[in-house]
């Protein structure tokens, strides 16, 4: 894994002009994270299939259900951490200094408020949607 | 020094960081197309795509949560005209990303590097996600007709 870092130059790497700060750490991120998006994205269109054409209660019902949310939620999660690492190998080809330094920042909160929009969503459909009320 | 669509392109900084016109090679604009780099770019493109999509689909969601008149307005957006062309441009880049990442992951494991394997492979990756998209957006759409067909009888 150390191969990656140990192709730029030692000059690149003192100016901080690589790829990016860490060595391969990012890029295998951004595989693992595809290789698990890979299942759940099938189960995610699955999912909207199933749903195509429902109303809201049907919708609700859906989502209310543990063994929908869960993965829904590691989706949603997964989705923001891949775009995140992806959006920042495009940040990093095409910036510099501090242009880069600003778009990693706006990429990092924006992927961030992403899941934190999500998260908060799929647990106000389940706190209102607790086991009794049924 | 030639001067045509370069030109804007000859910007660079001096060791001293001052702005300078500074001439670049031809690099882009000498090599002949292939589909090898339309792909490229465009799974780049895609993921991009993917992601602002994934953006609108979690504000669905949230509209979910948030109650019956905030679902409602989704829906109005989400089923108009454009929010329809948008929900399929969204589907259209999310399936090439996946089957391009297919590809990426073939590439990673150390295979598929050789010319003529990148040249089947690629014209495969486009017949396989253009099957894909229509088989999909059949499906959501009759489902959808089928089921709303059901509501109003």
């Amino acid at each position: 894994m150390n191969r990656l870092s140990d192709m730029r130059t030692p000059l690149a790497r003192a100016k901080g002009l690589g790829g990016l700060p860490d060595g391969a750490e990012h890029w295998t991120a951004e595989r693992v994270s595809a290789l698990l998006l890979g299942p759940l994205s099938i189960w995610g269109v699955a999912q909207i299939l199933r749903l195509a054409g429902r109303d809201r209660e049907a919708i609700l019902a859906w989502a209310g259900r543990v063994h929908n949310a869960a993965p829904l939620g590691l989706l949603i999660g997964l989705t923001g951490r891949h775009a995140q690492l992806g959006l920042e190998v495009i940040a990093s080809d095409y910036s510099r200094g501090w242009r880069r330094v600003w778009l990693r920042l706006i990429i990092r909160l924006s992927t961030l408020l992403f899941v934190a929009l999500g998260c908060a969503s799929l647990a106000r459909i389940l706190m209102t949607r607790t086991p009794e009320a049924k | 020094m030639a001067s045509d669509g370069r030109e804007a392109f000859y910007h660079g900084t001096d060791t001293e960081g001052q702005a300078i016109r500074r001439p670049m090679s031809p690099h882009l604009d000498v090599y002949r197309f292939r589909l090898s780099m339309a792909l490229s770019i465009g799974n780049r493109m895609a993921g991009v795509v993917s992601s602002l999509g994934a953006g609108l689909a979690v504000t669905w969601l949230a509209a979910l949560a948030q109650g019956p008149r905030a679902f409602s307005r989704a829906q109005r957006v989400a089923t108009n005209p454009l929010g329809r062309l948008i929900f399929l441009g969204w589907g259209v880049a999310t399936t090439y990303h996946f089957v391009a990442s297919i590809r990426h992951l073939i590439w990673d494991s150390g295979s598929r590097f050789e010319k003529k394997e990148i040249d089947a492979d690629g014209r495969r990756s486009v017949f396989v996600t253009a099957g894909l998209c229509v088989f999909l957006t059949t499906a959501f759409v009759t489902l959808t007709r089928l089921r709303n067909k059901g509501t109003r009888a």
